[in-house]
């Protein structure tokens, strides 16, 4: 008990490995880094602190591929604030071809037959809110 | 662990309303105090679901709720998790009562969002997504269990016909329900023929923003005999949690939250799924009811959108889903919703639910869900003979 550093120290070495933050600025670098647990090779893209496989708290960070295909999609007619202006647009679930699935919306996209599930798409780093992605 | 009854409930009319969340609650709650017969006096402790407070500026509901019902004296506490918080508020009262805390409680579920405009209430709706991830990357409400049902046609090979279905049955038991918001009956061509909001969801498979509040007295089973010949029992209140992000998880057409708290609750009441009536679900979307007609184990994977088209959940079906309409067409007052299924598996328990009334229900299951199923809420609630 006597030696056990005071609960500010035990925060800070606590820290996340990497803050929203610091993930959104790798983004705009078109960068995609996420989390990661080395011993189940399970990768995150959203906070991880402890493996939800392993239980593992020893959580590193990892850059994935920038390139994925589409999981899911839909098409996004009625938007809320952020992206007033940008309707219609997709919203898609993309699996990275190295790294986890991600949510991101590709721009353009109007109409459900103007987008496939298994679509090949790339992340372009873009100063609007969110992941954008375009086909390739 | 002691048994725990529901004496009392009470609900406004789901739809837009010129009153104040604070005002709507106390209206709820005022009348299921009156139908329990209950002396405010006893009541111990309440629990009340809100998701969106923020819409009126108004935090700390609670003491204001129970200051106009003069019972400021008695403690509140607002509980939040999103569409599912007026259930999370009703399993909190469960477990005061249970673990011997309190022994009557008040639980209630208020929202009240009509005065928002579209653009706003989106926007609001999507704060409780993954704001940081999928709401700040324009996805809308809508849009998530959009994405989920593109996995499922994908996945099983149903068509948004079939979707349709779903809300066709539960605006034609809804028009039964004079609680109801959309108190009108539809076809399947008024459905696909709708706007499309998130394709391939449109404005007919989605639940409208409603207003209201729903409430219920929770009290031991000592206190319950005292005041009634016929309580209704919670057999079971069981919550459960998934991974809250749709990019997290592997699939997109089941919620495992709902899997994990329909198990433990049937589990619990030492039940099987024939022993229950009739099912009272999240069908906060046409694919959700679907979702959670599987998750429950009502219907095998990819069997629930053909077992809505062949009539499987319609009254006298053999699994009877969302006898109220739903909250597709009784509505959707996000907070009021958990507790609202509750009241009517009282009604339907009591034998009052008029011309949508099960024939002969002892027993009934409600499943409520928060956001993509981050949390889900699952009670049993029957009459014993």
């Amino acid at each position: 008990m006597g030696d056990a550093p005071h609960p500010g120290a035990r925060f800070e070495s606590q820290r996340p490995v990497m803050s929203l933050k610091e993930q959104k600025e790798e983004l705009r670098e078109s960068r995609i880094v996420g989390f990661h647990c080395p011993a189940c090779k399970l990768d995150r893209f959203s906070p991880m602190t402890r493996c939800p496989a392993c239980k593992s708290t020893n959580i590193m960070r990892r850059q994935f591929s920038r390139t994925g295909t589409v999981a899911s999609f839909t098409i996004q007619s009625v938007a809320s604030e952020q992206f007033l202006n940008e309707t219609p647009f997709a919203f898609a679930l993309i699996q990275l071809d190295d790294g986890p699935r991600v949510s991101g919306w590709i721009p353009w996209i109007a109409k459900a037959k103007d987008l496939a599930l298994g679509q090949k798409v790339e992340y372009v780093a873009s100063y609007k809110p969110g992941m954008q992605f375009e086909k390739r | 662990m002691r048994d725990v009854c529901v004496v009392g409930v009470g609900s406004t009319k789901y739809g837009k309303h010129d009153l104040t969340a604070r005002e709507l609650m106390t209206a709820a709650s005022d009348a299921a105090l009156r139908t329990s017969g209950l002396d405010p006096a006893n009541l111990d402790s309440a629990f009340f679901g809100n998701a969106f407070g923020v819409a009126e500026k108004q935090g700390h509901l609670g003491p204001l709720i129970m200051t106009a019902l003069g019972l400021d004296a008695i403690p509140a506490t607002v509980v939040e998790t999103a569409c599912a918080s007026g259930g999370t508020a009703f399993h909190h009262g469960y477990r005061e009562v249970a673990g011997g805390f309190s022994d009557a409680v008040l639980v209630g579920g208020v929202e009240r969002v009509s005065m928002l405009d579209t653009l706003t209430a989106t926007t609001y709706f999507a704060y409780g997504s993954d704001y940081t991830y999928e709401g700040g990357t324009g996805c809308s409400f809508p849009g998530l269990y959009a994405t989920m049902a593109r996995a499922y046609f994908g996945k099983y090979g149903a068509s948004e016909r079939d979707l349709a279905h779903v809300a066709v049955k539960n605006h034609a038991n809804a028009v039964y329900n004079p609680l109801a918001h959309l108190q009108k009956a539809i076809s399947v061509e008024d459905v696909l023929s709708s706007m499309k909001v998130a394709d391939p969801l449109k404005l007919y498979d989605a639940c409208p923003f409603s207003d209201g509040a729903a409430a219920a007295i929770v009290c031991s089973e000592e206190m319950a005999k005292e005041l009634t010949d016929t309580p209704v029992y919670i057999e079971a209140s069981e919550r459960a949690g998934s991974i809250a992000s749709l990019h997290d998880r592997t699939d997109l057409t089941s919620l495992p939250g709902a899997v994990r708290a329909g198990e433990r609750a049937l589990a619990k009441a030492k039940l099987t799924l024939d022993d229950v009536d009739f099912f009272e679900v999240h069908d906060c979307f046409t694919i959700a009811e679907v979702a959670a007609t599987e998750d429950l184990g009502l219907f095998k994977r990819g069997a629930g959108a053909k077992a809505a088209v062949a009539g499987d959940t319609a009254l006298g079906g053999a699994r009877v889903v969302n006898p109220s309409g739903g909250l597709k067409a009784k509505g959707h007052p996000v907070g009021a919703t958990g507790v609202g299924q509750v009241v009517e598996v009282f009604e339907q328990l009591q034998g009052e639910a008029g011309g949508r009334q099960v024939e002969g229900a002892m027993r009934g299951l409600t499943h409520n869900v928060g956001a993509t199923g981050g949390t889900v809420v699952v009670n049993i609630l029957g009459r014993r003979r």
